[in-house]
């Protein structure tokens, strides 16, 4: 099983954003994406998700998927601790079960206070656990470790390689070294896109 | 815990300050045709809270006025979401809700006389003043819930109950609760003036009417005292009800 996104293509308005961009990713894979700011990553997992269309170009092999995602953005619930986040997503996880879970990446006396109470260390954390406890079955996380200190981003890629399960995991980020620490295959979103390198080179 | 002490031996201390210098105004006036003194007021709230017809008056008046507001509230809340799922309905029905804002109340009143009779008049205005400010600030609080979260939701297939619960309700909850301190305040005004130009029969408002064809001026003003301890009563126990929907268990 391959997914594949072919001459995807996206612009608002006058302003293009990529074109003629062709992934292809292999099921059960992990795939760094690497490229720098304002280059489309975000809007690139957007139409992924289906939450925005592309212009141009197809997606292939996507139907099945139930995506799991790291938004840029922590997107939690404000009002409820990290096991009831959890568990909006995932509500046959039983309650004992999200906190054990959680427990590997937060302090036990954070787990029922409000999220808006954390730190956005730890909110980045609940949003991660958020997404590996989910049901989805491909792990889409826009620059997930970004706002963890060296420790935690070492705890939280931790829980990342013991939590995928089998799968298939594309992530966005800047450092090459949590690519390395994944054991995740780089993509270069420029060399993805032929006509970017052009007018780069040109 | 000492500035809190202190803050309420100044509220208090206001509060007498005035109280002194009305009780001084009536004494100076010295005809309490026009006007009574705190005293005469509370001696006269006394004599008619000893009376079955003022409990009667009270009751029935706070029922009518409350059940009007909680219809309103009901049927804003109802609306309102409808409005928000569905904008052809909310375009169906904003030149209705336009109309409830702006037709003074006083025509409404008339109208509803007309229509209705005295007995219900003042459920129907109450209502009638509730319902846009509730179904404006439903709509509104609707669309103020955080799209990020949506989309979250929608990408975690997140159950319809749970959206409800957790990203419409706290966005909705602050809007609701200023909703109802204006909604409130203003159902009871506008009631107990439609009882007063209805007169229906054991109200609060035909109480008032009377006091003004004897002249009994200490019952008004009791009276008055009355209407404004109900209405902060009835804000409290709605704002109470209201946070307590509203409160969030993490």
């Amino acid at each position: 099983m391959e997914y594949r996104t072919e001459n995807l293509g996206k612009s608002y308005g006058e302003k293009q954003i990529f074109c003629h961009l062709n992934l292809c990713l292999k099921e059960g894979g992990v795939y760094c994406l690497m490229a720098p700011s304002g280059m489309g990553k975000t809007t690139l997992f957007r139409i992924l998700m289906g939450l925005e269309r592309a212009d141009e170009g197809r997606l292939i092999g996507f139907e099945k998927v139930r995506f799991a995602p790291v938004f840029q953005e922590d997107r939690l619930c404000m009002g409820l601790g990290a096991v009831k986040n959890v568990r909006l997503v995932r509500p046959e996880l039983s309650e004992e079960t999200a906190r054990r879970e959680l427990l590997q990446l937060l302090p036990a006396d954070s787990l029922n206070q409000p999220v808006s109470e954390y730190s956005g260390g730890m909110r980045r954390r609940v949003a991660l656990m958020r997404a590996l406890l989910s049901a989805g079955n491909f792990l889409l996380f826009d620059e997930p470790f970004e706002g963890l200190d060296e420790k935690t981003r070492e705890a939280a890629i931790r829980v990342v390689e013991q939590k995928r399960q089998g799968r298939t995991l594309l992530f966005a980020s800047h450092y090459p070294e949590e690519a390395r620490a994944l054991d995740a295959r780089i993509i270069d979103f420029l060399s993805a896109i032929p006509e970017r390198q052009d007018q780069s080179s040109g | 815990m000492e500035s809190r002490r202190v803050r309420l031996v100044k509220k208090a201390a206001i509060l007498l300050f005035w109280l002194v210098l009305w009780q001084g105004a009536s004494l100076w006036v010295g005809r309490p045709i026009f006007l009574v003194g705190p005293w005469e007021t509370l001696a006269a709230i006394l004599r008619l809270s000893g009376t079955g017809a003022f409990w009667h008056a009270v009751l029935s008046s706070l029922a009518r006025i409350g059940f009007g507001f909680a219809m309103a509230f009901c049927g804003g809340l109802f609306c309102g979401s409808l409005a928000y799922f569905w904008p052809f309905f909310g375009e169906i029905l904003s030149p209705v809700v336009t109309l409830m804002k702006t037709i003074p109340v006083a025509s409404f009143v008339i109208l509803a006389l007309i229509w209705a009779g005295a007995d219900n008049l003042s459920l129907i205005i109450s209502f009638l003043v509730v319902f846009p400010i509730i179904y404006l600030n439903t709509a509104a609080g609707l669309q103020s819930a955080d799209r990020q979260l949506l989309e979250m939701s929608r990408v975690y297939r997140v159950k319809c109950l749970d959206r409800i619960l957790h990203i419409y309700r706290p966005a909705l909850a602050p809007y609701l609760v200023s909703a109802c301190q204006v909604a409130l305040g203003m159902s009871w005004k506008s009631g107990i003036a439609a009882e007063v130009i209805g007169t229906p029969e054991y109200s609060i408002g035909e109480n008032l009417y009377m006091a003004k064809v004897f002249f009994t001026t200490d019952e008004l003003f009791a009276w008055t005292a009355v209407i404004i301890a109900l209405s902060f009563l009835f804000e409290k126990a709605v704002l109470l009800l209201l946070k307590a929907a509203a409160r969030e268990r993490p």
